[in-house]
């Protein structure tokens, strides 16, 4: 098992994206309990990414593993705050 | 040599001309004889002579008068003076004239023949390196103006491509006229300054080549407001495209963020970074966890800055392997641990430590490794940040735009992005573009979804998944008078969009949403947009919403 597995956000994280996301954190889910999401290139998010991260966050925690968020920023960091997500995710 | 030498003999005496030529013919060089120096002169046309043997006494004068006309027109060509006389007072004048050597009278042919070609092959050698010699120096005229010329044209670049900062100290001694450095450091429309600090393998013009693309990326990126770990993604897929696999770009980059009042710094196999407090003194080092840019693929490059609050820095000292690396005091090789110490000394100092450190060198008169040293000054730099606060430039003009969807058209993943893009286009800040991105995408999704395709929200409580079922189905039953407006309207003045969504449905009941718990997967857009927006309003009446957002 991978300690952790760091997954590239695209610049937009939204809708579009949940076809992708999924499959990548069902994929690094059977590696490794600790997912990374790099949020550096993220610039677009809406509310069904909100979604996606909580169902990824359930996954997680049925397996006890954890979730962190790292370099996100800006509008996107502002709507993650919104959605009070550091009770979900860890940040660095 | 066998090259046939031409030689003019100079001699009024018949039999000692007979017996001097035929000796140097035995030898195989051509003679052109003369007996007057008048005849001398009138040789002077042919440029194929390549020895002068002279007769001093002539009935005509002495030859010691051809001697300065022919060092002029043959300036390669040794002169011999044939003479049976001892003054030396005389041979003394004519070395010094230029003349290489003297042949006693009476003469030995033998011995006159191989010492003539012995300095015809010698003036062949001189002849070859003098060649050899101007060839060198037409070769390294070219190259210096080669050189000047390409230097010219990068420094021209480089320095278009960066502003200084008050702050950012920074000192470099190259190795070569091209440095292999690059320190650079731009502010993020956000207000951030970004610094980097990069090495590109090797020294010189070719280690210097590879930075440009670099810095070109590092300048682009910031200026759009990238964050710092997206700009080292894109520094190596740059790197990647550009340069040669073999070449690699160590960096430092340092992020100061005042909102957060936090300094970021991400290290890729460059020397440790010196932190110090207010008081210069050391608090910490941060080593290189990452590899220099060009090894990794970029998706395997961790972007996982190492952040610190800002109150508690008073300086940040970091620099390139040349000026710690290969260091000597007092005949005991320089660990990097005290290499460390010793900048640490006066880190704000870096003039006065570069030149110290090169001082170290273990051979001091062979070629360094380039060196930079750069210091931040935290008081500084916070005090010029926050004085300076970023320009916001706003469009100018109004405009407005209305689209019509209908049926699949409705479907369209990429409208909102190209929408914004139309926006961006217009100059509105990057952030500003992501919660207009934000609102219409939510807007547009609640009309679509809950307007026209008639999903009600709560289908999300029980499964995401299943609510993409549904939707799916929903789908397939659209038909083309179905319609969805999306209009944007900028005014100047006000400085404000108004973006108004309405569907050809039932529309939707904005109050419906209530805010949900945390680990719900849905019900939060209305609450994002709520909070993104200066003003929302729905108008049952039109069945549309407005939102307006302020600049």
């Amino acid at each position: 098992m991978s300690e952790f597995i760091v997954i590239n956000m695209p610049e937009r994280f939204d809708f579009s994206t949940h076809g992708w996301f999924t499959k990548a954190y069902e994929e690094a889910l059977t590696k490794t309990k600790k997912i990374v999401l790099d949020f550096s290139r993220v610039a677009y998010v809406d509310s069904s990414a909100l979604g996606m991260m909580v169902l990824l966050h359930r996954q997680i925690s049925a397996t006890s593993g954890q979730g962190t968020i790292r370099n996100v920023n800006g509008t996107a960091k502002d709507i993650l705050d919104m959605a009070n997500f550091e009770k979900l995710f860890s940040y660095e | 040599m066998n090259k046939i030498s031409k030689v003019l003999l100079l001699e009024d005496n018949a039999s000692t001309r007979l017996i001097v030529s035929k000796a140097l013919q035995n030898k195989g060089i051509e003679v052109v004889l003369a007996s007057t120096l008048e005849e001398v002169r009138q040789c002077f046309a042919d440029d194929s002579i390549k020895l002068f043997l002279l007769d001093v006494h002539l009935p005509d004068g002495i030859s010691d008068e051809l001697i300065p006309q022919i060092r002029q027109l043959y300036p390669m060509a040794p002169i011999l003076m044939i003479t049976a006389e001892y003054d030396s007072a005389h041979m003394a004048r004519l070395f010094d004239a230029g003349v290489k050597d003297f042949i006693q009278k009476p003469i030995l042919p033998l011995l006159l023949s191989n010492k003539v070609q012995s300095f015809l092959d010698w003036s062949e050698v001189e002849l070859a390196l003098f060649r050899a010699n101007e060839n060198y120096l037409s070769i390294m005229q070219e190259k210096e103006q080669e050189e000047a010329l390409a230097f010219f044209v990068y420094d021209h670049i480089l320095h278009t491509h960066s502003h200084s900062i008050e702050g950012v100290n920074v000192a470099t001694l190259s190795s070569g006229r091209f440095c292999g450095d690059i320190l650079i450091s731009a502010q993020s429309p956000n207000g951030n300054l970004i610094i980097m600090l990069g090495d590109a393998t090797g020294h010189g013009m070719a280690a210097a080549i590879t930075i440009y693309p670099m810095v070109v990326t590092f300048n682009a990126m910031v200026a759009k407001g990238l964050s710092p770990g997206a700009i080292l993604r894109e520094l190596s897929d740059k790197h990647s495209q550009t340069v040669p696999s073999n070449r690699f770009f160590a960096c430092i980059l340092i992020e100061i963020c005042l909102s957060k009042n936090t300094i970021s710094i991400w290290n890729g196999g460059m020397p440790n970074v010196l932190i110090f407090d207010n008081n210069k003194q050391l608090i910490d080092k941060v080593p290189a966890k990452n590899m220099a840019i060009g090894i990794l693929p970029t998706n395997d490059i961790s972007t996982k800055f190492d952040t610190y609050p800002i109150e508690n820095i008073g300086f940040i000292s970091f620099f390139s392997d040349g000026l710690i690396e290969n260091k000597c005091n007092n005949n005991k090789t320089l660990c990097f641990e005290d290499a460390y110490a010793l900048i640490a000394e006066c880190p704000t100092e870096t003039e006065y430590t570069i030149t110290r450190m090169r001082a170290m060198d273990v051979s001091p008169m062979s070629n360094h490794d380039d060196m930079t040293l750069c210091c931040l000054d935290l008081g500084i730099l916070r005090n010029e940040l926050s004085s300076s606060p970023v320009e916001k430039p706003f469009p100018k003009g109004n405009f407005a735009f209305n689209f019509e969807l209908f049926g699949d058209a409705l479907l369209n993943d990429s409208f909102t992005l190209k929408m914004i893009e139309l926006l961006e286009s217009y100059g509105f800040s990057p952030s500003f573009c992501q919660r207009v991105f934000t609102v219409s995408t939510e807007l547009i999704v609640n009309s679509v979804d809950h307007g026209i395709l008639n999903i009600q929200s709560n289908l999300k409580k029980t499964d995401f998944i299943s609510y993409l079922d549904d939707r799916n189905a929903a789908i397939k039953k659209l038909n083309d008078s179905q319609r969805i407006t999306v209009a944007l309207s900028w005014n100047q003045f006000e400085k404000s969009l108004l973006l108004t969504v309405s569907d050809s449905g039932n529309g939707y009941q904005i109050k419906t949403e209530t805010i949900q718990p945390d680990t719900q997967a849905h019900g939060r857009g209305l609450s994002i947009v709520n909070t993104l927006c200066n003003s929302l309003v729905y108008d049952q009446n039109t069945n549309t919403t407005l939102a307006t957002l302020r600049y």
